[in-house]
């Protein structure tokens, strides 16, 4: 709906800082960016938020991945006003009260973490995946997980571990829909 | 960080004031897989950020009209390498696509964005070259609209004017039943820059289409070779003759990816895949990939 | 034997949920109250004067408490380094290499300082680099060190900062007659570590010394150099280290926190330097090598001598880099009976970025030349090189390196082992081709490390090891081993690691040593505290005098049924007061004869096997399946030694195919950060298929070798082999980019169309 406020908003705002709400882990946020802040940045010293891991700090790592409306993105590249109005999912929400997420799980069973660095970026690339395709093939996984660098496993055992993850989930909705 | 301000305006008309009005130096930003980078290392320094994201008039719908698919400046890589009609219409523009970067990157980027970045090396161009795309500009002047081959001028530069933006993309059907495939070659499998990129076409015409990146200052259509193989690209000397022509097209540099050389012998490689392939698929008419 | 409890047992990671949570705080996420931020400027040159630097534009911004030069510093200008303090904490004078830190900026938050080193301005007056082994030692090259100390005390008169030789048997007298030799030149590239974790550390100012926090692999390293730098005493620095974010050993010696020391003692605030991914390409990177062998066979492909020449490119300081190229020297035969050898290693300096520890500490380099040179044999001599290789293995205790410790495990079945996996001499399409190679590595010899374990009055244990943690799983290990002494469950043995405070010494976290050195340190705390929990027990009257003590589940067995741990002390030390503390030793055998200083307490061996597909038109690679064998002795959590196994083979599949980091010839390096430095990603890798061989014949923890660095140490030859069995080319230098290949298959006429 074009309103007068609407107008009005779009002409006056050129900003060194911002007021914006978002969804975060599930629960409205509302603070005040700098508008030169990336996302990353707002989540990790601003929210307190250290999962979400930095390292090369121009999108070719995935360490930093985070899920913005529904899709796994490099939180490094993306400017913190960016994400009024939107939702994000970082690695601290995805256990849920108390309980990890079965791609976690499978993480650790799998002996897919080593030195852990990349592995929240990793984790929410591979629940983005799974949001989006509940039965990925190898190839979507690894696919999924391309812009995800890890120096330490050798990738296999995390693609087996999101395989693993995808299995169970799928055993899960099953036994749900049964109920 | 270098430091900027920022809008969100909602309105082309309040954006195109803030481009073109009194803080100069301002960048669009839509994917912002280029341009937040290019902040960082002090390749781009604007004085002002527009968030296009917000603007009611822009949107990133890919619609299917009458006469071709019209995809929005909005349009991420990942929905048009998804997008089914892209897919099974202009499968080299969906394969190039699906191609770029990362998923992360791909979620973000836009098609606009790549073209408009214009890097030698930029996947989605050959494409968009082979469907002789149109490219629709809006600025406070009004709109207007170019085809893809013009609006990619040099590496890193478009004839965008000062206040310009990409509105949206719009690829016509072609004439006769065809398909298309994009294919590149790079360091890894794993996300990674093109060292040489082929999109080529072919219609129930006989007719192909080759376009090519990363081996010229921009990419470029091989129309000389595509001229001789009206004649019958599946004859040896005739395709021989036309790969000739793309060799000679292309003016590939050494640089820290590739030399000079080796581009050229994948050139040849990759343009016979490229081929083989559009023509395996004009018998499953385009189909998924 | 009692039925073993944790050890051998795939016990689930102890900061497993940390990682998977993103709770475990690592040093780049930590921040203090009160604490600077540094940004460092790094130099736009190679090797350049500096002629002056403008430090005003960037002191007079707000927020921004010092700026620091050279011309700040003291003078002489503080340096350290581990070996050779050559490394001066900001360039002085002249830059040494492109990224040398020119300045810092300390302000009070971190954009202010980002934004105040872009007012500094430098003024360079480039000078001539050298980046390669022939420009190094040229006559007329520049020194990068002219009255500088080699490694052997003499003056440097040239850029070879250390020299090693070692020799057995008569070589020259070897070549007389000898049916055949090869004589080749192989080429390492110069490989970055590539640590997901940006490097960073913080340090404040504690009384008249210094604490630092730093992903640093060996504390007790870290605490002695900072303190030589500023003179300080040892007990003035204390260094905790945190979980590191990939090691490779990247991090195992000092890097920027002997300048975040020094600033945090100077400006009396804690100080915290952070990077991004990009800055570890100017920190860091591995040893490159060119590697002369002249190798002499029989006919039946025995070999007659080795006359190795291995020069290794390091860069602008010295870092351990001698202390690589003296280990990597002596083991320049591998693990082949040898019966003359004479080997002589040289460390170069260049105009480039430091070289240090990494992964295979100058065996991958070696390796690469003594694996093809093997087969290169078995192309000429005609004989499978799988065959060629057990014609050559030592026997489990023969000794194959004079003066060290026999071969100590089943080498001929570990390699068929390796070859059945990758289906030796299985059919294979066309373009289809196998490699196999060894590799192989001495631990550190002579060397110490302690631990502590103290048991507390509830019966709860902590252990106390000066290891670090980088993902290898050493935490874990640790506790499995207490676990397993102590009769404890797993859960309940908290692993403090590193705090040089806190932990007794250890020498490092390198080597693949730890499992066997602190591993044994471990045991044998926790075997002190069931000593001193007997000897309790018996002046309870708990058991006889003459009785030996029975310990499970957490009690030891008395007249009247079992006793807690944490009861007995109760009843010894009175509710809640006390602990008893276990201490434990492990120092490696001394040999001052030894060039190394001490036998290796092990071998850490590896067979490598690959398959790979070549396409002829493009000359890519496809690596279809990857093995690797390691002789581990006994893997104390094979989920964990699995994983590194895999782990390494990928890390050696990048500098193999991919990875190299390149220096034009004015020093400056052009692809600094993973835009083009690309490293292996999950769209890259083959199947990995991996098997441990556990004997039980280590001389650590219930026979426990160790492991870590094996698999990164044959994956290039193996490959290399593999795509000549594919398509006929012998490529001598890394990495085998799809560009190399290809230049090979046209040079030798066997380029173009992939002939199905």
């Amino acid at each position: 709906m074009f309103t007068e406020q609407n107008r009005n908003a779009g002409r006056a705002m050129v900003t060194d800082s911002i007021a914006i709400t978002f969804t975060l882990n599930g629960a409205t946020t509302s603070i005040d960016v700098s508008c030169t802040h990336t996302l990353a940045k707002v989540l990790r010293e601003q929210l307190g938020l250290i999962g979400t891991k930095i390292s090369c700090e121009q999108g070719e790592c995935g360490a930093c991945t985070v899920i913005l409306d529904g899709k796994a993105v490099n939180s490094c590249i993306v400017l913190a006003p960016e994400v009024d109005g939107c939702e994000v999912l970082t690695i601290e929400g995805l256990a849920q009260h108390g309980e990890l997420d079965p791609i976690q799980t499978a993480f650790i069973e799998e002996g897919a973490v080593q030195c852990g660095y990349c592995t929240a970026g990793m984790i929410m690339s591979a629940k983005a995946l799974l949001m989006e395709n509940p039965d990925p093939t190898d190839l979507d996984i690894r696919e999924a997980l391309a812009g995800n660098l890890c120096r330490c496993t050798g990738y296999q055992r995390i693609v087996r571990a999101v395989s693993s993850a995808a299995k169970k989930l799928q055993t899960v909705d099953a036994g749900s829909m049964k109920g | 960080m270098v430091t900027f301000k920022y809008a969100a305006p909602t309105t082309l008309e309040d954006a195109f004031s803030l481009l073109s009005g009194a803080v100069c130096d301002a960048a669009p930003l839509a994917g912002g897989t280029d341009l937040i980078n290019n902040i960082r290392v002090g390749a781009q320094s604007p004085k002002l950020v527009i968030l296009l994201r917000k603007i009611r008039e822009l949107s990133g719908a890919i619609q299917e009209k009458q006469e071709g698919v019209l995809i929005g400046v909005l349009a991420t890589l990942s929905e048009i390498a998804q997008h089914a009609c892209l897919r099974h219409n202009f499968p080299a523009i969906a394969e190039s696509a699906n191609l770029i970067g990362s998923k992360q990157i791909r979620n973000r980027a836009t098609m606009a964005g790549n073209i408009c970045n214009a890097s030698a090396a930029a996947d989605t161009v050959p494409a968009l070259l082979l469907y002789d795309a149109t490219v629709n500009i809006a600025g406070s002047n009004g709109r207007r609209s170019v085809p893809i081959a013009s609006f990619v001028r040099s590496p890193n530069r478009t004839c965008l004017a000062a206040g310009e933006i990409v509105e949206s993309i719009f690829v016509p059907y072609p004439a006769a039943p065809s398909s298309s495939c994009y294919v590149r070659f790079a360091r890894r499998q794993g996300a990674d820059l093109a060292i040489v990129g082929v999109a080529a076409f072919a219609s129930v015409t006989n007719e192909i289409r080759l376009a090519l990146a990363a081996v010229g200052p921009t990419a470029f259509r091989a129309y000389e070779a595509e001229s001789i193989w009206q004649q019958g690209v599946q004859v040896p000397d005739i395709w021989e003759r036309g790969l000739a022509k793309v060799v000679d097209a292309a003016t590939p540099i050494s640089d820290l990816r590739a030399s000079r050389e080796y581009r050229l012998a994948l050139i040849k490689v990759l343009t016979a895949e490229a081929v083989r392939c559009s023509l395996n698929r004009i018998g499953t008419r385009g189909g998924q990939w | 034997m009692t039925e073993v409890e944790y050890v051998g047992k795939s016990i689930r990671r102890a900061d497993a949920v940390k990682k998977v949570t993103g709770a475990l705080e690592y040093t780049i996420d930590s921040n203090m109250a009160g604490m600077l931020h540094g940004k460092l400027l790094r130099s736009a040159f190679a090797r350049a004067r500096i002629i002056s630097i403008d430090i005003a534009g960037a002191q007079k911004m707000p927020g921004v408490v010092a700026v620091l030069t050279a011309s700040e510093l003291p003078q002489p200008v503080p340096r350290f380094g581990p070996v050779i303090a050559d490394q001066p904490l900001l360039a002085s004078g002249e830059t040494k290499y492109h990224g040398e830190p020119v300045a810092i900026v300390l302000a009070n938050d971190e954009d202010t300082a980002a934004a105040a080193i872009r007012q500094i301005r430098v003024e360079y007056e480039e000078l001539p680099a050298v980046c390669t082994v022939a420009d190094a030692l040229r006559p007329d090259a520049p020194l990068l060190h002219p009255g500088g100390k080699r490694h052997d005390g003499r003056i440097c008169d040239s850029n070879v900062c250390g020299e090693f030789e070692f020799k057995w048997g008569d070589v020259d007298q070897a070549k007389h007659g000898c049916a055949r030799i090869i004589d080749e030149v192989y080429s390492f590239p110069m490989i970055h570590h590539h640590a997901l974790e940006p490097l960073s550390c913080i340090a404040y100012p504690v009384d008249s010394g210094v604490t630092i926090k730093s992903p640093i692999q060996s504390p007790f390293i870290l605490q002695r150099v900072v303190a030589s730098c500023l003179g300080l005493e040892l007990s003035a620095v204390r260094v905790i280290p945190s979980d590191i974010g990939g090691g490779f050993g990247g991090r195992g010696y000092p890097k920027l926190e002997p300048l975040a020391a020094y600033s945090a003692m100077r400006t009396g605030r804690p100080v915290k330097i952070s990077t991004s991914l990009d800055d570890g390409f100017f920190t860091v990177r591995r040893l490159a090598a060119t590697v002369r062998m002249q190798t002499g066979f029989d006919l039946e492909g025995r070999i007659v001598f080795q006359d190795v020449k291995a020069d290794f490119l390091m860069g602008a300081y010295a870092d351990a880099c001698t202390r690589i190229v003296q280990k990597a020297g002596f083991l320049g035969c591998g693990l082949y009976r040898t019966p003359n050898a004479r080997i002589v290693s040289r460390a170069i300096y260049s105009n480039t970025v430091v070289s240090t520890a990494c992964r295979g500490f100058g065996m991958p380099q070696l390796v690469w030349a003594i694996e093809s040179q093997m087969n290169a044999a078995s192309r000429l001599l005609k004989i499978d090189p799988l065959e060629i290789r057990l014609r050559n293995l030592p026997a489990r205790g023969e000794v194959f390196v004079p003066g060290d410790t026999p071969a100590d495990g089943d080498w001929r079945e570990g390699l068929k082992k390796a070859a059945a996996m990758v289906g030796w001499g299985d059919p294979k399409k066309s373009n289809v081709g196998r490699g196999i190679a060894i590799g192989v590595k001495t631990p550190i010899p002579a060397s110490v490390s302690n631990a502590v374990a103290k048991l507390r009055a509830d019966g709860s244990v902590t252990v106390a090891v000066g290891t670090t943690e980088m993902g290898q799983g050493a935490r874990t290990v640790f506790a499995q081993i207490a676990a397993e002494i102590l009769r404890i469950p797993v859960e309940q043995i908290k692993v403090i690691m590193g705090d040089t405070t806190v932990a007794p010494f250890d020498l490092a976290t390198a080597g693949s040593r730890s499992t066997v050195t602190m591993g044994s340190a471990v045991m044998a705390a926790c075997e002190d505290l069931l000593i001193q929990l007997g000897a309790i027990a018996r002046e309870l009257g708990v058991i006889d005098r003459e009785e030996a003590a029975e310990f499970a589940n957490a009690t030891i067995r008395g007249h009247q049924g079992p006793i807690s741990y944490g009861e007995l002390l109760k009843q010894y030390l009175g509710t809640l007061q006390g602990e008893i503390v276990g201490r434990g030793m492990f120092q490696g055998e001394k040999d001052s004869s030894h060039p190394l200083g001490g036998l290796s307490d092990f071998w850490e061996v590896v067979f490598t096997s690959a398959e790979v597909e070549v396409d002829r038109a493009t000359g890519k690679v496809a690596v279809r399946k990857l093995v690797n064998v390691s002789e581990v002795g006994l893997a104390i959590n094979p989920l964990q030694a699995r994983a590194q196994e895999e782990g390494g083979l990928i890390m050696g599949l990048g500098h193999t195919l991919m990875e190299e980091l390149v220096y034009d010839e004015s020093g400056k390096l052009l692809n600094a950060g993973p835009l083009d430095y690309r490293i292996p990603t999950a769209m890259d890798i083959p199947i990995i298929e991996t098997h441990l061989m556990e004997n039980r014949d280590g001389p650590g923890p219930f026979g426990a070798k160790g492991i870590g660095e094996g698999p990164v140490i044959a994956v290039a030859p193996a490959i290399a082999d593999a795509v000549y069995d594919a398509v006929g080319v012998v490529i001598k230098d890394l990495p085998l980019t799809p560009e190399r290949v290809w230049s090979a298959l046209n040079a030798s006429g066997r380029g173009g169309k992939n002939g199905n």
